[in-house]
C-alpha cells in the first residue's frame, strides 16, 4: 500500500472537511493532491534497513510524515452469517516538528498531526457494505498513537495491545465492532527486512511489516442485532515520508489467508498504462512464519470480471493469480461486489474468497483486496 | 373635473414657493423616517448576519461559567462517541485599532457547522484551512477585511489582546462577497491559537452542538444534557442568539425608539405641509363650489392632487432618506460598538420595508392631512365659503370640540401608560397622543391669550402691533395650525433637552460618586466584560506595590449565561472608599454591607432590577461551578453603566462560586502626599514590557464616559435639528399663506397711509408673536414630553431611572429659537408685502 495514495486520500478528506456541504465541482476532479508538492524536507525518511523492536515499533514513529495501522479480516457469526471488516488508522504530519519557542502556558490542542480512520463492515448474507470515516487533530487526546502502551485511537475508535494480544473497537451509529486479536505468527517483514522500497531513489520507501494471521473473536452489532464473531485478521503497519515517482495510476493489494496455514501478500503497482511497475512486490509467509519475498515478475494476475461502481469507475472484480515457480494457482472472488468506500478519492477494499491448488493439492482461503486509482 | 384640476393646479403653479414647501416638507418627513429606519435596519442586519455566520448550523450550545467550560468536557464527550459537537474559543481582539471577533475552531470538528467557503477554487481551501494548524498564529479572514487591512495571504500582522501583542499570519482568505457576509469582523484561528491569545488555555467558550439533519445520531438533547457536569448547561442556540439579541435589547429598543421618534417627527411634518396646501386655497375652493363643482368632485380633486404632491415628495424623500441613512448608519454603528457588540455595518442595506414604511407614512399622513380640511372646505355652502369670516367663525365655534378631543387624547395617553407597563411602543403612542392633544389645544389657548397680548402689543407697538396680534386670532384657522406646528417642534427640542440634560446630569453625578479611586488600571480591549480582559496576576502584585500606592480595589467583570439570557457579573474587592460609591435605592447600608462582605447575597443595579422585576429581598438564580444557586438581592443600586443591568458580588464570593481569580481592573488609591501623574508614570513603567495596560486618572475616566454619552446622543441631536427644519418650513408656509391671503387687507392699510416699514413690521410682529406664543406653549408641552421621555420611554427602553432636572438655559434657548424661527420665516413674506403696489393688489382682488 502506497504512502502517496494515502496522503492524497487524507489530504482530500481533510480538505473536504472544510467545504463539505458545498463541494465545488472541481473538488471531484481528482486534482486534490494538495500535499503532493509539500516540502518533504524536515521529515525523516525510510532509507536504511533498521532493527525492529517490539512492542515499541508497534507504536508511532514521529518524524515520518505518514504512518498507518491497517486491520482487515473475515469473521464468521452464528448460523452461517459471515462478515468482513476493515479498521484503519492513519497518522499524518501536516508539517515537520520544529523547535519553535513554546509559549507558556501552551494549549493542549496545539498539534501539527492529523489522524484519520476508516471503518467498514461487509455483510455477506445481505450482500451489504457499510463504512464510516473520521478525522481528528492528533493532539494525543482526541486522537493519537502511543508506543507504551501500544495504542492508536481516534475518539472512541481504537486499536491497542492487550497483554500478548490486541484489541480493537469501532462504532458508527448502529454498527459496532469489538474484537480480541491474537497473533498466530511473528511479524512478517516486507521488502528488505522491513524496508519496502517503492522506487529506485533512496528514501522513496517505507518501513513495512505485517502481523499476517491474527485469530480474532468478539462481537459485531449490526442493524440492531449482536453477533458473536470469530475469524482471521491481518494487521499492516507501515510508515515513511515519501514513496514513488508520479508514474503510477494506483495499485491492487492482496492479503490472503490460505487453508494450509500459509499467507500471501502482494501489491501490484499499476503504471499509467496499466502495466505492472517494477517495484511491485509481495511476501509469502509459511505456516511457521518464514517469509519469502515475491518479485514483481514472479506472479501473473489475470482479471476475470469487472464491477462498475454506481458512483463511476470500473473496478476489476475477480482474479486468477498464478505463481509458476511455486506451482500456485488461485482464483480470487469478492464476496460482495460493492465494497467501495466513498471517500475522496474513492477506493475499493473488500473481503474475498480464495480457491485453487498448490502442487496439485487443493487450497482455499479468504482474504482482503484493496483497489485504488480506479475511480476519481 | 379637469377644470377643477386646472384651477387648483394653476393656483399652485402661480405660487411655486408654496408648492415647493409642501414637496420639501413632505420629502424631509419621509426622508427622516426612511433614513432612521434604514440605518437601524442595516445595523440590525449586520448584527444578525454576523450572529448567523458565527452560529452556522448549530442547534444547541453547551455553555458554562464566566470563563466557559473545561476543555476536558469536550474531549470526554468525543471519546464517548458523541460527534456532532464542535469546540469554540472566542473573544475580542484588536487589529490596527479595529475590533474583531476571534473565533477559535477545531477545523476537524467544524465539518458541517459553519460555511467557510474560501475564494478561488476548492483546491486551495482544504490545504489553506489546514494552514491554521501548520502556520503558527495562522488566521482566516474574508477577502474584504483583508483588503481593508491591506493584507494578503502569507502576510504577518499584530493581533492585540488585553494589552498583549501576538503575531498572526494570514493563511487564506474566505469569500466575503457572496457567502460569508457576516464574517467581516471575524478572524478565524485554530483553537490552540485562540486559547493562547485570549489567555483561555484549558478552557472553551462553548461547545456547539448540532442535533439535527445529516449528523443526527442517537444523542438526544436530554441524553446529552445528562452527560454534562454541574457547571455546564445545554441551551438552544436559537434561544441563546435571541437572548444575545435581547441583551442588546438596549440596542434594539434604542433603535426602535429612534425609529419611532423619526416616525413621529416625520408624520407631523407631512401633515403640516399637506394641510397648509389645502387651507391656503379655501377661498378658491369656495369659488369652485359656487361654479357648480360638487363636493365629491372637489374632495376627489384635492385628494388626487395631494397624493400627486405626496408622490413627488415621497419619491424625493426616499432618495434623500437613503443618502441620509448612509450618514446615520455610521453614527448608529458607532454607538453600537461603544455599548454592545462589534458589528461592522458596512453598507446600508436597502430594506424594502424601510422604504415602504416611509412611503406608507407619507401617503397616509397626506390622506389624513388633505381629507380633513378638504371635507371641511367642501362642506360649506358655495357662497359662504367665499367669506373668510365664515371660515373663521366656524373655526372659532369648533374650538370647544377640538379642546374636548384634545382632552380625550391626553386622557387616553394616561390610560395607555397605566395599562401598558413596559411596552416601549405603547410609551410612544402615549407620547404621540400627548403631543397631538397639546397641539390641538393650541388654537383655544391662542384665542384666550390674544386679547391680553394684543393689549400689550398695542402699548408697545401702537396700532400695527394691535392689528398684527388681532390678526392672529382672526385667522385662527391658519395661524392656529402654524403655531401648533412650531409648538410641537420646539416642544420636542425642550423635551429632548430635558431628557438628555437630566440624563447627563444623572450620569455625571453618578460618575462622581461611583468613581472613587484616584487611578484606574485596566486591561485594554473591547467589551467591558469580556473574559479575556484581565491583568496578568503577577503584574497585579507588582502594580499595587508601586511607590505612592496606598491601597486598592479590584474588580472582575464577566458575562454569565443564565436561564434568562446573559447577565453581567461584577466581582469587587472593596477598598474602604468603595462602599460609598454605591448609592442604594432603599435599604440600610449599615446592614447591607456586612451581609455583602460575608458573601450572603448580591447587589443588583437598578436596570437589572427593572428588567427582571426584582426587589430587595428577592432571590435570583445564577449557574455556579457547583450548579445553580440562589442569591439574595441585598440591595438595588443606582447605575448608568449598563442598560442591561449588572449583578455585583464580593470577590471572595465570586471566586468561591466560579473559581476565577482574574482581575479586569484595579482602582488605585494614593498615599496622601503622592502625586497623581508620578504614580501613573510609575504604574505605566511597571507594566511596560509585560502588558500594555490602560492607566487612567479618575478625571480621564469621567471625561471619557461623558464623551461616550454625548456621542450616543449625537443621533438625537441630528433628529431634533431635522424637526426644527420641519417647523421652520411649517411656519414659513403659514405666514406666507397668511400674508398672501391678507394681501388685500394689507393693501388697504397701505392705501390708508401706512408706510412699507409699518406694514412689514406688522407682518414681523405678527410672526414674532406667533413664535412667542409657540415658544411659551412649547415649554409646558416640552416639559411634559421630557417627563414622558425620562420616565416612560427611557425607563422602558433602557431601564434607567433618571431624576428630572430642568435646564433653565435650555428653556430660554427654546423660547428664543421659537421666536427667531418665526421671525426668520417672516422675512420673506414681509419683504414681499413691501413690494406690493396697494392699488394693483386691490384691483387684482
Amino acid at each position: 500500500m502506497q504512502a502517496k495514495y494515502w496522503q492524497r486520500i487524507l489530504a482530500a478528506a481533510l480538505a473536504s472537511l472544510v467545504i463539505s456541504a458545498h463541494a465545488d465541482p472541481t473538488m471531484r476532479s481528482g486534482r486534490l493532491d494538495i500535499l503532493q508538492d509539500v516540502e518533504e524536507q524536515g521529515y525523516r525518511r525510510a532509507e536504511t534497513v533498521r532493527p525492529f523492536r517490539f512492542p515499541a515499533d508497534h507504536g508511532p514513529h514521529p518524524g515520518y510524515r505518514l504512518e498507518w495501522w491497517y486491520v482487515t479480516g473475515n469473521l464468521d457469526g452464528p448460523a452461517g452469517r459471515r462478515f468482513g471488516f476493515e479498521l484503519t488508522f492513519f497518522r499524518l504530519a501536516l508539517a515537520p516538528e520544529t523547535s519553535e519557542a513554546v509559549r507558556e502556558p501552551q494549549s493542549a490542542w496545539k498539534t501539527r498531526l492529523a489522524f484519520a480512520a476508516h471503518f467498514a463492515i461487509t455483510d455477506v448474507a445481505n450482500d451489504a457494505f457499510q463504512f464510516a470515516h473520521r478525522y481528528s487533530r492528533g493532539d494525543g487526546r482526541l486522537a493519537g498513537a502511543t508506543g507504551n502502551p501500544v495504542r492508536v485511537w481516534l475518539e472512541d475508535w481504537f486499536l491497542e495491545r492487550s497483554g500478548e494480544g490486541w484489541r480493537l473497537h469501532a462504532k458508527d451509529g448502529a454498527l459496532r465492532l469489538t474484537l480480541e486479536l491474537s497473533a498466530v505468527k511473528p511479524p512478517a517483514f516486507h521488502g528488505e527486512r522491513g524496508l519496502s522500497r517503492k522506487s529506485a531513489e533512496p528514501g522513496n520507501a517505507t518501513y513495512y511489516y505485517s502481523l499476517p494471521r491474527l485469530e480474532s473473536s468478539g462481537a459485531l452489532e449490526i442493524e440492531g442485532r449482536s453477533y458473536a464473531v470469530q475469524g482471521l485478521a491481518w494487521l499492516d503497519h507501515e510508515w515513511g515520508t515519501s514513496a514513488l515517482a508520479s508514474d503510477q495510476q494506483g495499485w491492487d493489494w492482496y492479503a490472503l489467508h490460505l487453508s494450509d496455514g500459509s499467507d500471501l501478500m502482494f501489491y501490484n503497482l499499476r503504471k499509467l498504462d496499466g502495466s505492472r511497475h517494477a517495484f511491485s512486490a509481495g511476501t509469502w509467509i509459511e505456516p511457521d512464519g518464514e517469509t519469502t519475498t515475491i518479485g514483481a515478475g514472479d506472479l501473473a494476475i489475470e482479471t476475470l470480471d469487472y464491477w462498475d461502481s454506481p458512483l463511476g469507475g470500473r473496478y476489476p472484480s475477480g482474479w486468477r493469480l498464478t505463481w509458476p515457480a511455486r506451482d500456485l494457482e488461485l482464483t480470487i472472488q469478492p464476496v460482495v461486489k460493492d465494497q467501495e468506500l466513498n471517500t475522496r478519492p474513492r477506493y475499493w477494499e473488500g473481503a474475498v474468497d480464495v480457491a485453487g491448488q498448490r502442487r496439485g493439492v487443493p487450497l482455499h482461503g479468504r482474504g482482503y483486496v484493496e483497489l485504488t486509482g480506479y475511480a476519481q | 373635473m379637469r377644470t377643477v384640476f386646472q384651477a387648483l393646479a394653476s393656483y399652485l403653479l402661480r405660487r411655486p414657493g408654496q408648492l415647493g414647501f409642501a414637496v420639501i416638507g413632505m420629502a424631509v418627513g419621509v426622508a427622516v423616517i426612511v433614513a432612521v429606519d434604514l440605518a437601524n435596519e442595516s445595523a440590525r442586519r449586520a448584527f444578525n448576519a454576523s450572529l448567523a455566520a458565527v452560529t452556522g448550523m448549530t442547534t444547541h450550545q453547551i455553555v458554562g461559567g464566566p470563563t466557559g467550560l473545561d476543555e476536558e468536557l469536550y474531549i470526554d464527550l468525543r471519546l464517548k462517541g458523541i460527534r456532532s459537537i464542535a469546540p469554540i474559543v472566542e473573544g475580542y481582539v484588536t487589529v490596527g485599532g479595529e475590533v474583531f471577533q476571534l473565533l477559535g475552531i477545531d477545523i476537524f470538528a467544524e465539518g458541517s457547522f459553519r460555511d467557510y467557503r474560501a475564494t478561488g477554487n476548492g483546491l486551495d481551501v482544504g490545504g489553506s484551512a489546514l494552514g491554521l494548524l501548520i502556520e503558527s498564529g495562522g488566521v482566516l479572514m474574508v477577502d474584504r477585511t483583508a483588503r481593508k487591512l491591506k493584507l494578503k495571504p502569507g502576510d504577518g500582522f499584530a493581533v492585540e489582546v488585553a494589552g498583549h501583542a501576538h503575531h498572526a499570519v494570514v493563511v487564506h482568505l474566505m469569500d466575503g462577497e457572496t457567502t460569508n457576509r457576516g464574517l467581516d469582523r471575524v478572524l478565524i484561528a485554530d483553537i490552540a491559537v485562540a486559547q493562547e491569545w485570549l489567555g483561555l488555555v484549558g478552557r472553551l467558550s462553548r461547545i456547539d452542538v448540532r442535533l439535527s439533519g445529516e449528523l443526527q445520531d442517537e444523542t438526544s438533547v436530554t441524553a446529552l444534557a445528562e452527560l454534562l457536569p454541574a457547571d455546564a448547561r445545554l441551551v438552544d442556540a436559537a434561544g441563546r442568539n435571541r437572548a444575545t439579541l435581547e441583551m442588546s435589547a438596549g440596542f434594539n429598543t434604542s433603535l426602535t425608539a429612534m425609529s419611532l421618534l423619526a416616525l413621529l417627527v416625520g408624520i407631523f411634518l407631512i401633515y403640516n405641509s399637506m394641510s397648509f396646501m389645502v387651507l391656503q386655497r379655501r377661498p378658491m375652493i369656495g369659488v369652485l363650489r359656487a361654479l357648480g363643482v360638487t363636493r365629491g368632485q372637489l374632495i376627489a380633486a384635492l385628494l388626487t392632487e395631494g397624493l400627486l404632491v405626496a408622490a413627488v415628495g415621497t419619491f424625493l424623500g426616499v432618495l434623500l432618506g437613503v443618502l441620509l441613512g448612509e450618514q446615520l448608519v455610521v453614527l448608529v454603528s458607532r454607538s453600537l460598538n461603544d455599548h454592545y457588540f462589534v458589528v461592522r455595518v458596512t453598507e446600508v442595506s436597502l430594506s424594502q420595508f424601510s422604504i415602504f414604511k416611509g412611503i406608507a407614512a407619507g401617503l397616509l399622513a397626506t390622506l389624513i392631512a388633505v381629507s380633513v380640511p378638504a371635507m371641511e372646505a367642501a362642506s360649506y355652502a358655495p357662497r359662504l365659503s367665499l367669506a373668510r369670516s365664515v371660515v373663521e367663525e366656524r373655526a372659532h365655534s369648533l374650538l370647544p370640540w377640538i379642546a374636548l378631543t384634545a382632552a380625550f387624547m391626553v386622557l387616553s395617553a394616561v390610560v395607555i401608560l397605566v395599562i401598558s407597563k413596559v411596552s416601549l411602543v405603547a410609551g410612544f403612542v402615549a407620547l404621540f397622543l400627548t403631543i397631538v392633544g397639546a397641539a390641538l389645544l393650541v388654537p383655544l389657548i391662542v384665542k384666550i391669550a390674544i386679547p391680553v397680548l394684543s393689549m400689550s402689543a398695542g402699548i408697545m407697538a401702537g396700532l400695527p402691533g394691535r392689528l398684527a396680534v388681532r390678526g392672529i386670532s382672526r385667522s385662527l384657522s391658519r395661524t392656529g395650525v402654524a403655531i401648533a406646528a412650531l409648538t410641537i417642534a420646539v416642544a420636542e427640542i425642550v423635551g429632548m433637552s430635558v431628557m438628555v440634560g437630566s440624563f447627563r446630569d444623572g450620569v455625571e453625578d453618578w460618575l462622581g460618586n461611583a468613581l472613587r479611586s484616584d487611578i484606574y488600571v485596566t486591561a485594554p480591549g473591547p467589551g467591558g466584560s469580556r473574559v479575556e480582559r484581565r491583568i496578568d496576576p503577577a503584574l497585579v502584585k507588582r502594580l499595587v506595590r508601586v511607590q505612592g500606592v496606598s491601597h486598592y480595589s479590584a474588580s472582575r467583570r464577566v458575562w454569565i449565561e443564565t436561564v434568562s439570557g446573559r447577565t453581567q457579573l461584577q466581582a469587587v474587592r472593596m477598598a474602604p472608599e468603595s462602599y460609598a460609591g454605591f448609592e442604594f435605592l432603599g435599604g440600610d447600608p449599615g446592614t447591607i454591607w456586612p451581609a455583602f462582605d460575608a458573601g450572603e447575597g448580591v447587589l443588583i443595579s437598578d436596570p437589572y432590577a427593572y428588567r427582571h422585576g426584582l426587589s430587595r429581598g428577592d432571590s435570583l438564580t445564577l449557574p455556579t461551578i457547583q450548579g445553580e444557586r440562589d442569591f439574595t438581592v441585598l440591595a438595588i443600586y443606582r447605575d448608568y453603566d449598563s442598560g442591561q443591568g449588572v449583578v455585583t458580588l464580593s470577590r471572595a464570593a465570586y471566586i468561591k462560586h466560579w473559581q476565577d481569580q482574574a482581575i479586569t481592573s484595579l482602582g488605585i488609591y494614593l498615599e496622601p502626599d503622592a502625586d497623581n501623574g508620578t504614580v501613573i508614570d510609575a504604574l505605566t513603567r511597571t507594566a511596560a514590557g509585560h502588558q500594555a495596560l490602560l492607566v487612567s486618572s479618575n478625571q480621564e475616566i469621567r471625561e471619557w464616559s461623558l464623551r461616550i454619552f454625548d456621542r450616543t446622543f449625537v443621533i438625537t441631536d441630528v433628529l431634533y435639528w431635522l424637526a426644527m427644519i420641519v417647523a421652520f418650513v411649517g411656519v414659513l408656509g403659514a405666514v406666507l399663506a397668511l400674508s398672501l391671503e391678507r394681501g388685500k387687507e394689507l393693501a388697504i392699510l397701505r392705501a390708508l397711509g401706512m408706510t412699507r416699514l409699518q406694514v412689514a413690521s406688522l407682518v414681523a410682529i405678527q410672526c414674532g408673536t406667533m413664535g412667542l406664543l409657540a415658544g411659551l406653549l412649547a415649554l409646558p408641552v416640552g416639559m411634559l414630553s421630557g417627563w414622558l421621555l425620562i420616565h416612560v420611554i427611557n425607563r422602558r427602553a433602557f431601564g434607567w431611572q433618571i431624576d428630572m432636572t430642568v435646564p433653565g438655559d435650555a428653556l430660554v434657548a427654546a423660547l428664543a429659537i421659537a421666536i427667531l424661527t418665526a421671525l426668520l420665516a417672516s422675512l420673506y413674506p414681509a419683504w414681499r408685502v413691501t413690494r406690493w403696489a396697494p392699488a394693483a393688489t386691490l384691483r387684482e382682488e
